[in-house]
């Protein structure tokens, strides 16, 4: 459970997800290839900020940290904010990040994970009901996120880019 | 067991010290100044804080990262805060009159091929072994962002890393830049083994 206390400004580390109830931002930054999964239930004001790193747990050789994974966080995300007293009927989500930070000359599976993060988001997301209202993905640029809890906004600010809210 | 590791760790941090003398004396001979090494840094740490010890995720860098194949594989990453690359593009192009963003980028991919292929020979030859550097690929950006993908590779198989960093100093300039070496698992094997070290 990441529940988080009363703080104004929350953080979110690589591989981590923080949920609680507004008035609140959770901000997480420098995401890469890694997806930022914002999920709200605009009624309750209650929100979540996931940082994923890897698609799927199934997947994977080692399943200790269960916050590294799209599949896993997102889940998890979900119950705590259920229990927080979210309605997961009216949950929706946004969705950032997923670059692919350098332009490949070859194909690199490695270097390209950004992209099999989104659709992994995706397909949880589906699987779950949540509707996907906006994203911000792929490119080749990192963003940081900042997700306010009451207007139910994310915003995503880039190096390059400036700043784009959705 | 404690005095293994502690065996390990000393022969680690011998090989990248080497490594980063050679990059040290190739960047010393390519900007004509003299560059000195510090004492090379080996910890271990949760992939989650690595965004963190290497200097924060939103610290602007430019970055470079070389895949490495042959009897080794894995990568390196060589990165520069963005004022120090600014700094050391200058450096490299004091005698031209332009000197436009493309000329920075292939002065400091230059630089990086130069320093990195040293850093990477200097080990190749300790250790008898052969290893191939690839071309850089060069990200301007936000450190978090960079290094993620780097971050997911590891994390693929271990839920910490070791973080292998050597700073490079430029004499009379606040310039510093940082070389990470991520041998894979397989490699590290190897590396051991050639150095007699089980």
């Amino acid at each position: 459970m990441s529940e988080c206390a009363e703080f104004k400004i929350i953080s979110v580390g690589i591989a981590d997800y923080k949920a609680c109830k507004s008035p609140a931002a959770i901000e997480s930054t420098g995401l890469g290839s890694c997806v930022g999964i914002a999920l709200i239930d605009p009624v309750t004001k209650i929100g979540g900020l996931a940082h994923i790193m890897l698609p799927s747990i199934e997947e994977s050789r080692i399943t200790t940290s269960p916050l590294k994974f799209a599949d896993t966080a997102i889940r998890m995300m979900i119950e705590d904010m259920v229990k927080l007293g979210a309605n997961k009927k009216r949950i929706v989500a946004k969705i950032a990040g997923g670059a692919c930070m350098f332009a490949l000359t070859v194909p690199n599976p490695a270097m390209n994970v950004g992209e099999r993060n989104i659709s992994a988001v995706k397909k949880v997301l589906q699987e779950e009901n949540i509707p996907l209202v906006s994203e911000d993905t792929g490119k080749n640029f990192g963003r940081s996120l900042s997700f306010n809890l009451d207007s139910g906004k994310l915003k995503v600010k880039s190096a390059h880019y400036g700043i784009k809210e959705m | 067991m404690e005095k293994i590791l502690e065996n390990k760790i000393d022969a680690l941090k011998e090989i990248i010290n080497i490594g980063t003398g050679h990059a040290a004396t190739a960047l010393s001979e390519f900007i004509h100044k003299r560059v000195t090494v510090k004492v090379p840094d080996i910890s271990v740490a949760l992939i989650s804080k690595m965004p963190e010890l290497m200097g924060g995720a939103d610290l602007r860098i430019r970055g470079f990262y070389f895949t490495l194949t042959g009897d080794f594989t894995g990568g390196i990453f060589l990165y520069f805060p963005e004022e120090t690359a600014e700094g050391l593009a200058n450096t490299i192009l004091a005698d031209m009159d332009e000197k436009g963003e493309e000329m920075k980028k292939s002065a400091l991919m230059e630089l990086s091929n130069i320093t990195t292929n040293s850093y990477i020979n200097a080990i190749a030859n300790m250790i008898d072994s052969k290893i191939y550097i690839s071309v850089p690929f060069y990200s301007a950006d936000m450190l978090g962002a960079i290094i993620d993908f780097m971050l997911i590779e590891i994390s693929q198989n271990a839920d910490y890393a070791l973080l292998m960093e050597t700073f490079i100093e430029i004499e009379g300039e606040k310039i510093s830049g940082k070389f990470i070496f991520m041998p894979d698992i397989i490699s590290f094997n190897k590396l051991f083994e050639r150095l007699g070290i089980k």
